[in-house]
């Protein structure tokens, strides 16, 4: 019996202690936020929250039915500026469930690092957000843009991010760990998708967007943003987005249009094989890159017989021109224009000629970079045309033409 | 020890004074010539068209016939219709055979009489149970009568060495218990432990084996330690397996020695069915036994204190429905599982007929109704709904109450310290299912210990040709089950 009691007792104060080390919160009594922007002015630091489960109108519970709110709030650094928030918010903030958070131009050009402790020191957060940059535009209003096909902003943004991203390429579905580690990692850049808004935010900001068939602002993704270090350089071209997100095989599928003859032929890109291998042969730092794929025609317009092997194997050797150009022109752009190494090249020399990467650390994005020799083999299988042997204008025009 | 005298009127007058002159005790005296023959029967237990038909007309006939006899008392005992026939000399035999539906014929001027079995059959006769019913399988159910259960088993076993030995419990009752086990199969060890504890009861009465739960269960644990059942192929299969059965008189549930855990995710009809469907049913078991003791309490530790675990599209609207409910989540399931609880009582209680009410009632309050209402949210009406419909898909009821036990034990803990207490609540029911034992063998062999060979039909079955040993932690003689060659 004694023991008994010993025992429960010790369980129960066991049991007791160890409600501190969690932390007991009714959902109810949580602000759940799903989107995050920063934005700076006058030396203040301007944060704004979308909270998600803002109002449960009448007894429907359905998500869609749900309203969200921004709050904003100011501070010296981003916690004083939550403090801020709290002031105005009767719930407590939650950032366990953030979806995306949005980042001001101006910071992101001069102190991104600053501004990124806050969400990785967070034990609540889950660091496996999206982190974009508000182009042309002010972070918070990113936030305000009522989206009509998802709830909320955030969800429209990330969901938008994922699709773009797999299927695309132009975009690319970065979450904050991912760009922490690239922000730290040797020899390697990183890059963040960026976010416009198309129209104006006053309009967005209402509730009345939703409520016409063509919302008059919408949020439209942007090509990527191009950071030496923790410094925003500017940004990169569709086609170019598309290539760095290939090449660095953050996309699974992507489009290409060559032009044939006087017509556009499209192309489906899928099963990217990429071998990024360098070498210092005569102290020359050279990059070997082998790029192969498959192919799928999606639209075709011109007279040209497909069921001719020899067009076919022109087409596709178009089709590796192509790329190899677009490859070689994206590259190009980095070295030259941004001078900075976001594909992760000179993380590769690191690896393999540690001593020589140490000396040259401090000058490979600005002088080696430049200088690296590209060696880029392409080779693209035209594996189907899709659900069409031959194009419907030569079905319809005859075989006369070649 | 009073022994019978030798008048049949002062017998009589014993008997009725003994029995506080009951309205049940009949007493006819015949008279022919110089021999006077009293009948002694109990109306209630004794079936009145075998006394009058044949048992008086037979001896009305052995009278006619031997009329000039000296030993009348010898005669009857020796020329009488019945298969079932004694001589007993002491009134406390004679009244036991008497309640036992016996009809005892008393000569005048010898102190004994004989007794002949008139029983009338006070049962209602063999039906398809009610409690554990099959869809593939024998329909035929356990009764209250024991001659009948026995008769059931013997049906199906005809093996000369499935013994029954008879012992005699309860001061008052004087139940018949029957032990029944085969016997170059069985572990007599067992068998002779379950006697010993059996002779040690001591009470007035046992009315249903399920008294007897507690005399051979010495550990405390709300995990049920022997299967009860209604059905014959079920306790065959047992017995079979070298298990011991235990039949009651009076009671149409026969406890099953040893039962283990995992008997309680076995169904009789899963030998029945091919092995690989069978399989799926029982996984959805096994899922049950998880959903029915996690589900609440995994629901209030991640509600609670680990919401980052909630998948961000389901956060948000389980966020939202929780909005105006004026209770902590615990005391929301708590709420709705007493309430399942009480509806669940009150159909077990109330007759058929008034069930529809239940229903309907029940069917408005924990669903709709309340949500509307702002009291709980929807989200857990349906964990509760999910967790009270796993937990009934066991057949055995002690089961069934010893998960509803657990699971508020889950929930308590799971309250107070989230997804820890959920783990710590596990940890603590493993501890107590490995410390039960029954007869020796610990209850959750073949896991703990681990038998390799006798998982074949542990949580999945393998294909009945496959089975070809018997378990052995049972008993170790007699191990061949099967003998048969697959053919290619």
């Amino acid at each position: 019996m004694k023991k008994k009691f010993c025992f429960v007792l010790f369980a129960t104060i066991i049991l007791t202690c160890f409600t501190g080390c969690y932390n007991y919160r009714e959902l109810e009594n949580l602000a759940i936020v799903t989107g995050l922007s920063i934005d700076k002015k006058d030396g203040e630091y301007i944060v704004g929250t979308l909270i998600a489960n803002s109002k449960k109108q009448e007894a429907s519970s359905k998500e869609g039915q749900s309203q969200s709110i921004v709050y904003e709030g100011r501070g010296k650094s981003i916690m004083e500026a939550f403090y801020d928030i709290d002031l105005e918010s009767p719930k407590q903030l939650y950032i366990g469930h953030l979806t995306v958070a949005i980042i001001d131009e101006s910071i992101a050009k001069n102190e991104i690092e600053k501004i990124s402790d806050i969400l990785i020191r967070s034990p609540e957060s889950r660091k496996n957000f999206y982190v974009l940059i508000a182009k042309d535009a002010k972070a918070i209003d990113v936030l305000k843009i009522t989206t009509p096909l998802e709830s909320f902003p955030s969800q429209n943004i990330s969901m938008n991010l994922k699709n773009t991203s797999t299927y695309q390429g132009i975009s690319t579905d970065l979450t904050y760990s991912e760009f922490i580690a690239s922000l730290l990692t040797t020899g390697i850049n990183p890059t963040l998708p960026s976010v416009q808004i198309i129209g104006e935010v006053k309009n967005g900001e209402q509730q009345s967007n939703l409520e016409s068939t063509n919302p008059k602002t919408k949020l439209k993704l942007s090509t990527l943003a191009v950071f030496k270090d923790a410094e925003l350089l500017g940004y990169v071209t569709e086609e170019e987005s598309k290539m760095i997100n290939i090449l660095n095989k953050r996309t699974s599928y992507a489009m290409q249009s060559i032009k044939y003859k006087d017509s556009q032929i499209v192309f489906h890109l899928s099963d990217f094989k990429i071998t990024k291998k360098v070498s210092l042969a005569k102290g020359k730092p050279t990059l070997f890159l082998n790029f192969s794929s498959k192919a799928a025609i999606n639209e075709i317009n011109t007279d040209a017989n497909l069921s001719d092997p020899n067009i076919i194997a022109d087409i596709n050797e178009l089709l590796n021109q192509k790329i190899k150009q677009e490859i070689k022109k994206t590259i190009g752009t980095t070295q030259n224009k941004f001078q900075s190494d976001i594909f992760g090249f000179g993380n590769l020399f690191y690896q393999k000629y540690p001593n020589y990467f140490s000396k040259i650390e401090t000058k490979w994005d600005k002088d080696i970079y430049k200088t690296l020799s590209l060696n880029i083999n392409v080779n693209i299988d035209l594996e189907t045309k899709g659900s069409l042997e031959q194009t419907i204008r030569r079905e319809m025009y005859g075989k006369t033409t070649k | 020890m009073k022994k019978i005298e030798k008048n049949i009127d002062k017998v009589f007058l014993t008997i009725q004074k003994m029995n506080g002159k009951s309205s049940d005790i009949k007493k006819r005296k015949i008279e022919q010539d110089q021999h006077q023959i009293g009948i002694l029967f109990l109306q209630s237990v004794s079936s009145d068209d075998k006394i009058s038909d044949i048992l008086i007309h037979s001896i009305m006939e052995l009278l006619e016939q031997n009329k000039n006899s000296k030993d009348i008392f010898h005669t009857l005992y020796n020329s009488l219709y019945n298969g079932t026939i004694a001589e007993v000399t002491t009134y406390s035999e004679l009244f036991y055979y008497l309640v036992n539906g016996f009809t005892a014929i008393l000569v005048e001027g010898i102190g004994k009489a004989i007794v002949v079995e008139t029983k009338s059959t006070l049962d209602r006769g063999i039906q398809e149970s009610s409690t554990e019913t099959s869809l593939r399988g024998p329909k035929d159910s356990f009764t209250e009568n024991i001659v009948v259960n026995l008769g059931l088993i013997r049906k199906r076993i005809k093996d000369p060495n499935l013994y029954f030995e008879e012992l005699l419990v309860g001061r008052r009752s004087k139940s018949k218990i029957n032990i029944g086990y085969i016997s170059d199969i069985a572990d007599n060890n067992h068998v002779k432990k379950l006697k010993e504890k059996l002779n040690k009861i001591d009470i007035d009465g046992i009315l249903d084996s399920g008294n007897l739960r507690s005399f051979l269960n010495s550990q405390k644990s709300s995990f049920p330690k022997m299967l009860s059942t209604e059905r014959p192929d079920l306790v065959c299969g047992a017995l079979l397996e070298g298990k011991i059965v235990l039949l009651v008189e009076n009671s149409p549930y026969v406890l099953i020695f040893p039962t283990l855990f995992v008997d309680f995710i076995h169904s009789s009809d899963d030998y029945y069915q091919k092995s690989q469907n069978v399989n799926f049913s029982r996984f959805l078991r096994v899922l049950g036994l998880f959903l029915t003791l996690f589900v609440p309490a995994a629901y209030i530790a991640i509600m609670t204190y680990n919401p980052e675990m909630i998948p961000d599209k389901l956060f948000i609207s389980v966020a939202v429905q929780r909005e105006g409910v004026p209770f902590p989540t615990a005391i929301e399931i708590l709420i709705l599982g007493i309430t399942f609880e009480l509806l669940r009582e009150c159909d077990l209680r109330m007759p058929t007929k008034m069930g529809t009410a239940i229903s309907v009632v029940g069917g408005l309050v924990l669903g709709d109704a309340a949500v509307n209402a702002g009291i709980v949210s929807p989200f857990a009406v349906i964990i509760v709904a999910i967790t009270s419909v796993a937990g009934l898909l066991f057949s055995d009821i002690d089961m069934i109450n010893a998960l509803r036990w657990w699971r508020l034990i889950f929930i308590f803990f799971a309250s107070i310290c989230g997804m820890i207490g959920v783990v710590i609540a596990g940890i603590l029911l493993l501890t107590h299912l490995s410390t039960l034992e029954t007869f020796g063998v610990p209850y959750l062999t073949p896991f703990a210990p681990l038998y390799y060979q006798e998982q074949n039909d542990a949580i999945l079955l393998q294909e009945n040709s496959k089975i070809k040993k018997r378990p052995r932690y049972f008993t170790t003689k007699n191990k061949t089950r099967l003998n048969w060659e697959e053919k290619s």
